[in-house]
Formats: structure tokens, C-alpha cells, sequence
């Protein structure tokens, strides 16, 4: 276990961008009938997502939101030092899309930018990252984008991963303050498990071909091309009803936290099912545990900053909050954080 | 007698298969039975039988069968 505390990290804001365009659950076609949608939304949780347009990438809806946060902290965007963008859904394989990011957002150029190709346990991922940077005081303002249009590649004839993915932008803006409490992380990673989530053509190991890019039905309502998304329902399942909350626990036993004072536990809003698992682990109610899956689905790396934006503004706008967060998927990999946010800007939520 | 109806009852509602073949449901190999089945299955027979399986036994609930021996750790009988 990678254990580290990071000092001097305020998050002063968070905000999100997602798409207008809804795609109901309860109208896909793959299902029999209204009946057996209705199942798969009330076992998983999510009933309906945002879908972006076609020629929408993630920095599309990145850029809307970094501009709400900006101007609603009073922020130029001359005063950024950092940025990094966490996103599997960049707009080209090279150059990284940071760098994009910093024409667009009318960044200094000697801001320091970074891709971050990271899935769902991004935000915590990079929030260790930006935090690294930032703790000594050289880099006072950082901003962490966590980015993802899941729908884009993943097969819309997939019917176990149709229902659950959605498209959002989210961006969490850092500051460097020497007054706040730290920030305490737990990190794991299990390679060994990577198949669970990948996508087998598109890189250098297997680049695309025109095979690669015929449709397959490889199993009963499974279709997939080469270039899509695979994600292994069960080894997914199998490794977050386990890893995750286990991992939460080392954390909470390894910094001494009282779990009486946390007030927010803020998960990777996987589906319903597996964060109730991990929710009643904790013997934690259900009002420390806010979701947003219900209407925006599996958001990947978006998902811990969609549901402070979406799930508990007002606490995050007004009072001092204790959260524990995890994040947990692609990789395998799994990042769980002790964290404080006190008096943050929350944005309301931007559409596109 | 009574929970195994009740448990073959959870398997036709959860995977929407007929009460014959119920008995002999297999998970892979049973249409519908497929990880997004599985989640609805789990869901269901925690709702019907009032438990909260532990992780391994939700990833070994692979049939029917199996699933009554599971059940029955949670003191459900059959």
C-alpha cells in the first residue's frame, strides 16, 4: 500500500460541464421489454446519462467548465501555474491534450500542463499529483480537470456497458494554503487485472486495422469492435466489491480517522449495487453517502467532482466537511484520500 | 419448500427465464444470466430474502444450486 500525505492543498472550487442531449435507460433497445430496463435501473442505479453530440470530445466540455470556475472564483486565467488533464478520451493520441487546453484557456506559457490517461480513479490520482506540486508553495494556483466522453468508445450495442457510461467534465480548482489540514492518500494498483477494462486496438500494441474496426457480436447482446471499450462485467464487479472497501478501511485504520467525524464519503459512482456494498462496509447512512449515477451514470474519472457539484453543493459552499473519497477501476487501480472542503465555490452545473 | 419457490420466483423475475429451467440456471450459460443479470439476480435475493451477501459469495453465486448453499450460510433453509 502507497501511503502519503500531501500539506498545503485547499480545494477552492469545483465545477462540471456536461452535455444537454439525455438518453434514457428506460428507452434502449436492447432490452425485452420496459420490464427489464426497469431491473437494470433499479439494480445499478442509473436511469438516465448524458450523451454528447458527435465532434464533442472531453476538452469540449472541459473548456466550459474551467471558464464557470474561473469567473466564479474571480480567477484570471493568467494566475494558473498548473494544469492537468485526466482523461482515457483525449482528442488525439498525440499531441496531449493539456497543451490544447492551454491555448484554448488562454494560459501562460510557462504553465506546467499534463495529460493524465487515468479512468475511474483519476480524481484521486491527480489530485496526489497536483497536490505533489503544489504542497511547496512554488506553484500556488492548479487546476485538475477530470474529463471523459465514455460514450465515444464504447459500443452503443453493448448492452452491458450502454446503461451505465455517461459523458461529463469536471474540474476542481487547487490553491496553495499553508492554513488548511493535509491531505492523507492510499494507493494500490493490480496490473495483472488489466483486461478486466481495456480497449484492444488503437495503441501500439495492436494499432487499427480494418479488422479492427468490424462490428462482433461476441457474446448474446454484445457487440464490440476492436477499437471499443471491453469491460469484463464480473472481473470489474469481483474487484470492487473487495478492493476498494478494503482498501478504505487500511486507510481509516492507518491515519486514525474517526469515521464518526467524516461527513462525506464521496465514491466513484460505479452503479448502485457495488457503492451500497462498499457504503454498508462502512456502516456508514446513507446521507454520508451522496450519488448522482441516478442521472448521470458511470462518468469514469468525473465521477467524485460530479456528485460534490451535483449532490452536495450547498455543504461544500457553507461549512467545514471531513470526506473520505475512492476511486477505483481501469488498471486495475484504486486511490482513496482523506480530504477537507471548507467555504469551496461550487458552480452551478453547466450544459452544453 | 417455501424459499426455494421464493428463490426460483427471484430468478425468474431477476433474469426473466421460465420457472422450468430456473433449478438448472447456470450463470454464462443461461440466457440473460450475464454480469448485468448477475447485478439484478444479487439485487433481487438480498431485496427477497432480507440479507447482505458478502463479496465472495455474490462472485460464487454461480447457479441455482450453489446459490441455495449460499443462502442457506445467511440461515435461510431449504
Amino acid at each position: 500500500m502507497a501511503y502519503f500525505t500531501i500539506n498545503n492543498i485547499k480545494i477552492s472550487g469545483v465545477a462540471a460541464c456536461v452535455p444537454k442531449r439525455v438518453e434514457e435507460n428506460v428507452d434502449l433497445p436492447f432490452f425485452a421489454d420496459r420490464v427489464e430496463a426497469e431491473k437494470v435501473i433499479t439494480s445499478t442505479g442509473i436511469a438516465r446519462k448524458r450523451v454528447c453530440e458527435v465532434g464533442v470530445t472531453s476538452s469540449d466540455l472541459a473548456v466550459p467548465a474551467v471558464e464557470r470556475m474561473l469567473a466564479d472564483l474571480g480567477w484570471d486565467a493568467s494566475t494558473v501555474d498548473c494544469l492537468f488533464f485526466v482523461s482515457m478520451t483525449r482528442d488525439y493520441i498525440a499531441p496531449q491534450t493539456a497543451c490544447i487546453l492551454q491555448n484554448r484557456l488562454g494560459l501562460r506559457d510557462d504553465c506546467f500542463v499534463m495529460d493524465l490517461p487515468l479512468g475511474c480513479s483519476g480524481w484521486v490520482y491527480g489530485l496526489s499529483v497536483v497536490g505533489s506540486m503544489m504542497q511547496t508553495g512554488q506553484m500556488r494556483r492548479g487546476l485538475l480537470i477530470c474529463a471523459e466522453t465514455n460514450t465515444k468508445n464504447r459500443n452503443p450495442n453493448d448492452r452491458a456497458v450502454r446503461p451505465l457510461f455517461g459523458d461529463a467534465a469536471t474540474v476542481t480548482a487547487l490553491e496553495y494554503d499553508a492554513t488548511v489540514k493535509p491531505m492523507n492518500f492510499a494507493f494500490n494498483v493490480d496490473g495483472s487485472g488489466w483486461k478486466a477494462v481495456h480497449m484492444p486496438y488503437g495503441g501500439m500494441r495492436n494499432p487499427t486495422t480494418v479488422e479492427s474496426l468490424k462490428e462482433v457480436e461476441v457474446e448474446p447482446g454484445i457487440v464490440r469492435k476492436g477499437t471499443d471499450m471491453v469491460v469484463n462485467g464480473m472481473d470489474v464487479f469481483s474487484f470492487a466489491i473487495k478492493r476498494p472497501p478494503m482498501q478504505l478501511k487500511e486507510l481509516i485504520a492507518h491515519y486514525a480517522i474517526d469515521l464518526e467525524t467524516v461527513d462525506y464519503l464521496l465514491l466513484h459512482q460505479a452503479n448502485k449495487f457495488i457503492d451500497e456494498k462498499i457504503r454498508r462496509s462502512l456502516k456508514l447512512p446513507p446521507e454520508k453517502v451522496p450519488y448522482c449515477m441516478q442521472d448521470f451514470g458511470n462518468v469514469t474519472n468525473a465521477s467524485i467532482p460530479l456528485v460534490m457539484v451535483t449532490g452536495i453543493p450547498d455543504a461544500l459552499r457553507s461549512q467545514s466537511n471531513h470526506c473520505l473519497a475512492c476511486g477505483f477501476g481501469v488498471g486495475l487501480a484504486w486511490g482513496s484520500v482523506e480530504f477537507y472542503v471548507e467555504n469551496a465555490k461550487v458552480s452551478q452545473l453547466v450544459e452544453v | 419448500m417455501a424459499n426455494k419457490e421464493k428463490l426460483i420466483g427471484v430468478f425468474v423475475s431477476a433474469l426473466g427465464i421460465a420457472a422450468e429451467v430456473a433449478e438448472s440456471a447456470v450463470f454464462k450459460e443461461t440466457p440473460g444470466w450475464d454480469s448485468v443479470g448477475h447485478v439484478n439476480l444479487m439485487n433481487e435475493i438480498e431485496e427477497a430474502f432480507d440479507v447482505s451477501l458478502e463479496p465472495d459469495d455474490i462472485l460464487d453465486f454461480k447457479s441455482f444450486e450453489i446459490g441455495k448453499e449460499i443462502l442457506q450460510k445467511y440461515g435461510v433453509e431449504f
